[in-house]
This record gives structure tokens, C-alpha cells and sequence, in this order.
């Protein structure tokens, strides 16, 4: 087993393994880990997942947590629209941290360190790679000597610019947005909360949009939207950015410069991510927009839908074609991040007229209208992505109409003194409320009947007594049951760990 | 301004591009044209005069304080 890629997606995936057991080799052509701005938002699903490889906790306490963001519009002070992003409460985790990369980076590192079946070569580069039908074999430039490594498995954690992606010749269609963003990390000591700050049309830029994100240790993530037509060396010299951000803050707020960059993006990504013995995961098979924070938590989000998969094949548990199942799943969840963020960037930067009066209309609408707010699009925020038509789900049992569907992730809960997602952990799970059955051979049964403090994940998963749900290893509902019983989730149970019905 | 029915962001977003969806390469004067021709549908389907002069006179509002042009 052969991960190529030593940012978040790879090291993640790395320990998601590494926890199961396997044997794991990470490769990365860094022997450092490279600073400057990067992902600095994590969704509550991303700490969901991290928790389950157990930097969760820590990576709260390094970030800045924050849950709400404002639009404010011209010189408005008020904001035109605000949004919570864990309108839920009572879960462990909160609606977004803010965390620079490296800081997660590192905490993903020391967690590698607890597990001696996990090795990560630094300073080691891909150089060339081949598959056949039971593997594939990669050659590695290293300082100590080149060599080759044949492995059963392996998958390409290795950003946009994937070498095994262009090695293996294979695409990466998407579409290119004409416009450059300047980041501005800065230090200083600011009175602005710990929220999302967007604006359209400021006075500090213009006709163009900023945005504002607090992240640990006094540093301000300002990201200006600079126009297509620029110099991309002179804007991000400090005779040019700091003007900007003084007119942003005021004269009177001292700043130092952390990082400038300046950014264009695309969205884009791979017609299909599993490749035979090769898969891709992370920026390597898609590419999105920054805004809605939809590139790193979707990548985590591949990486939690293929560990499990890849775990159960690897033991010989479920066909090779199981992992068909991973090309779909994380297929829909790209696309769905892809269909965000172009519209989000389309509503962000108009190009056209008619574009732009739209935009301007619901942006003047939203100031006196709530109908008007729904329309403005600042970035629709990285949440967990559903398979309603998923095919590892089975219809539902019996009379449901609350709860949480097949194909959806779990939602937390308190349960006993922690937390729901916490006990679910990263196996197959029957959840019940009492009930007379059974559970397949093999499978953990939580009974809330038997917990304490269990009333709001009752509520929550309609788990009215005597109905259970079989939940899989990356805590998705596979199906659910008013009247379960040996057969009936020994079928579910089937195919949502074979991909095959009974 | 009354408040119907508020649309849920996805639904919002999805009728958001494709109204933009609608303009993309087409001269201003086509799209012009294009949003007349909406209006017209839609006040169709609103089919009630004193609804419709009342969103036609409310469309002009000051976007400080909400009121209405008079």
C-alpha cells in the first residue's frame, strides 16, 4: 500500500489505514513542511473525520473556532446577511476552525509517529509509475539512491499538479476563472471576531470583494480580489499590498507581513478517480474555487470514503470492484463541490452586464428583503455531501420521515458523557433504540436503549423504540429499519460492504 | 416589503444560474430584451393587478431605509 503525497489528504489517509492495521508507505517529495497560506478553513464534517484518526481534539484547541459569517455591502457597518454554519447544537465539534495547513500537517504527522506500521520518506520523488491488473510499480528519486517499489495499491494524494496523474497521462477538464485574488496574512492585534467577514464593494477595494478570517497565533487572513488584467510580481510587493491593507484597517492599526501570494483558480477534475490499481484522492483528481472552503475538506472527504473500502479489499473482505463504489461516491461529492463553487464565483465576480445588474440587484435587495438574502452567494461553505442514489445504500424499512436518510452522514449527538460519533468510531455499527434481533455475525450493536443520556440522538435519528440503523465505517447511514431483524440487515449489511445486493 | 415564500440557498442557487445560465454570450441588448420578456411571463403568472403595480412600485425602493420611491 503506497500513498504518494505528504500534505493533509495523504497523511490522513495514511493514519486512516495505519489505524486499520495495514501496512502503509507515504512518499513525498518535501522534507519539509511547506509554510505559507494554504487551507486555513475546516468544516465540522473535516473534524468529524479527524477526530476518528484522533487529532480532532487537538486541532480545536490549535484553531479558531468560529461558526457564523457576515456579508456586509459598500460602506455598510451592518451586515446585509448572515449565516450559522451549526445551526445544530449539542455536537462535539463546532461549525468551522480556522487552522493554518501546516499546523494540521503537523498534528496529522505526530499521529503517524504513534503508528510503527506507517512510514513517511521525505525528500523522496515520484519520478515514474506503471500499473498492471495486480499493482503497480513506481520508481523514486531519493538522495540516497534511486530505486523502485512494486505495491498492490496505490493512491495519488499529489495535489493539482499529480505527477502520477500526467505520468499515467491521464485528464483533468475543468474550466479556468479569469480573475486574480491576492492573500494577505498579517499579524497584528485586531478587534474583529473569530467570524467570516465578506464584502462586496467596499470602499478599501472598489468594485471587487474582500474577505477577512481570523487564524491562530493574531494572524488575519484578507483576500482581495484584484481584476484580470494586473502584474502578478509588482501586486504582491509590500509597497503595493500594504496600502491596501492599511486602508482596510485603518491608518492607526499596526500590521506585519506573514504572507502575500496571488492566486487564479480553476475548477476542474479527472472523468474518473479510480484507475485500476491507481486511485486518485484530494486536488490530484479535483479542483475547486477557494471560496466555500470545498478544496482540503474535500479532500478528507475522499479520503474517509476510500479507507474503509480500500481496508476491506485489502483483507480480502470485499472484490476489488468494490472500490467502484469510491470512484462513484467521491465522483458526486466533487461534483457537488465543483457546482458550488462556480456559482459562488460567478456570483462573486459577474462577467457581463447583465451578470453584474443580477448581482447588484439581490445584493440591494437583500438589504431590506429577507426573500433576497438566499440569493447572496459569498461562498456556500464546505458540509458533509449525501449519495441520495448511492449504491451501497438500501431503501428504508418501515415508515420514515425524520432522521437521517441512507447515504447521509450521521448527525451528532451527546450520548453517555461524550458524544454519538465518538462510539460509532470507524467499523460497521447496528444502532438501536431496544429491539428484538439478531445483529450479523461480526457487527457491533449500540443499543440506546442501554445508554444514558441518549434522548437527543433518539430525537435526532427518529429512532422511535424497536427501529435500529446500520451505519457504516465512515459513520454514512447504509439503511434503516422499523422492524429489523437477521435478514434484513444481514442484506444491508451485504451490500453496503460487498456493493452487491443479497 | 411583505415576505412570501423564501426560498431555501439551494434552490436559490439553482435558479440563480440559471438565470445567469440564460444571458451567457448574449449582447446587452439581448439580454435586455430577454429579462422584459421574463418580467412579462412572470407577471403573467402573477395574474393579479394590484399584486403586480404593487411589486412594479416597490421594485424602486431606497436601499438605505427600505422606503419606497414615491
Amino acid at each position: 500500500m503506497v500513498i504518494v503525497g505528504t500534505g493533509p489528504v495523504g497523511l490522513a489517509l495514511a493514519i486512516d489505514l495505519g489505524q486499520r492495521g495495514h501496512e502503509v508507505l507515504v512518499i513525498g517529495k518535501f522534507d519539509f513542511i511547506p509554510d505559507g497560506s494554504k487551507a486555513i478553513c475546516f468544516s465540522k464534517r473535516s473534524l468529524d473525520i479527524l477526530d476518528r484518526l484522533k487529532v480532532g481534539g487537538q486541532a480545536v484547541e490549535r484553531g479558531v473556532t468560529w461558526n457564523v459569517g457576515k456579508v456586509f455591502w459598500k460602506d455598510s457597518r451592518e451586515p446585509i446577511y448572515q449565516f450559522d454554519l451549526l445551526p445544530v447544537k449539542n455536537q462535539k465539534m463546532p461549525g468551522f476552525i480556522n487552522l493554518q495547513q501546516y499546523y494540521l500537517e503537523d498534528l496529522l504527522i505526530g499521529r503517524i509517529s504513534e503508528l510503527p506500521n506507517v512510514e513517511v520518506r521525505w525528500g523522496h520523488e515520484v519520478t515514474d509509475v506503471s500499473t498492471s491488473a495486480s499493482g503497480a510499480k513506481i520508481g523514486v528519486k531519493a538522495e540516497g539512491g534511486d530505486y523502485e517499489i512494486t505495491c498492490e495499491w496505490l493512491v495519488a494524494c499529489d495535489g493539482s499538479k499529480s505527477t502520477i496523474r500526467n505520468k499515467l497521462d491521464l485528464d483533468f477538464e475543468g474550466r479556468v476563472f479569469e480573475d486574480n485574488f491576492l492573500i494577505a496574512d498579517v499579524r497584528m492585534k485586531g478587534d474583529f471576531p473569530a467570524e467570516r467577514w465578506f464584502w462586496f464593494d467596499p470602499p478599501f477595494n472598489p468594485g471587487k470583494s474582500v474577505l477577512l478570517h481570523k487564524q491562530p497565533d493574531d494572524i488575519w487572513r484578507i483576500d482581495f480580489q484584484l481584476g484580470w488584467d494586473i502584474d502578478r510580481e509588482a501586486c504582491i510587493r509590500p509597497e503595493n499590498v500594504n496600502p491596501l491593507v492599511k486602508a482596510m484597517l485603518g491608518a492607526d492599526v499596526e500590521f506585519e507581513r506573514e504572507w502575500y501570494s496571488v492566486y487564479t483558480f480553476q475548477c476542474r477534475r479527472m472523468a474518473r478517480f479510480v484507475h485500476g490499481r491507481a486511485i486518485f484522492a484530494g486536488d490530484s483528481a479535483h479542483l475547486v474555487s477557494p471560496f466555500g472552503a470545498r478544496g482540503c475538506n474535500g479532500g478528507l472527504a475522499d479520503i474517509d470514503n476510500l479507507g474503509w473500502k480500500l481496508d476491506l479489499v485489502l483483507r480480502g473482505d470485499a472484490p476489488e470492484e468494490f472500490l467502484e463504489t469510491y470512484n462513484i461516491e467521491a465522483i458526486t461529492t466533487a461534483d457537488e463541490n465543483i457546482l458550488n463553487s462556480t456559482r459562488s464565483t460567478d456570483f462573486l465576480t459577474p462577467k457581463s452586464a447583465v451578470s453584474t445588474a443580477f448581482r447588484d440587484a439581490v445584493l440591494d435587495l437583500a438589504g431590506v428583503s429577507d426573500f433576497a438574502r438566499a440569493f447572496v452567494n459569498s461562498g456556500r461553505l464546505s458540509t458533509a455531501v449525501g449519495y441520495p442514489d448511492g449504491p451501497l445504500n438500501s431503501p428504508d424499512e418501515g415508515d420514515w420521515l425524520g432522521g437521517v436518510a441512507s447515504g447521509y452522514p450521521v448527525i451528532d449527538a451527546p450520548l453517555d458523557e461524550g458524544w454519538l460519533l465518538e462510539k460509532l468510531g470507524g467499523r460497521f455499527v447496528i444502532l438501536s433504540n431496544g429491539g428484538q434481533f439478531d445483529p450479523p455475525l461480526g457487527v457491533d450493536h449500540i443499543d440506546l436503549a442501554a445508554r444514558t443520556n441518549a434522548r437527543i440522538a433518539i430525537e435526532r435519528l427518529d429512532l422511535r423504540p424497536g427501529s435500529a440503523y446500520l451505519i457504516r465505517p465512515d459513520q454514512y447511514v447504509a439503511a434503516r429499519f422499523r422492524t429489523p431483524d437477521a435478514d434484513n440487515l444481514t442484506a444491508a449489511l451485504k451490500r453496503s460492504s460487498q456493493g452487491v445486493s443479497a | 416589503m411583505s415576505e412570501a415564500n423564501i426560498l431555501s440557498t439551494a434552490d436559490a442557487d439553482t435558479i440563480y444560474a440559471q438565470l445567469i445560465d440564460l444571458h451567457r454570450g448574449r449582447s446587452d441588448a439581448e439580454s435586455l430584451r430577454l429579462n422584459a420578456r421574463l418580467i412579462l411571463l412572470l407577471i403573467n403568472q402573477i395574474s393579479d393587478v394590484e399584486t403586480v403595480l404593487k411589486l412594479i412600485a416597490s421594485a424602486e425602493f431606497d436601499t438605505m431605509t427600505g422606503e419606497i420611491a414615491s
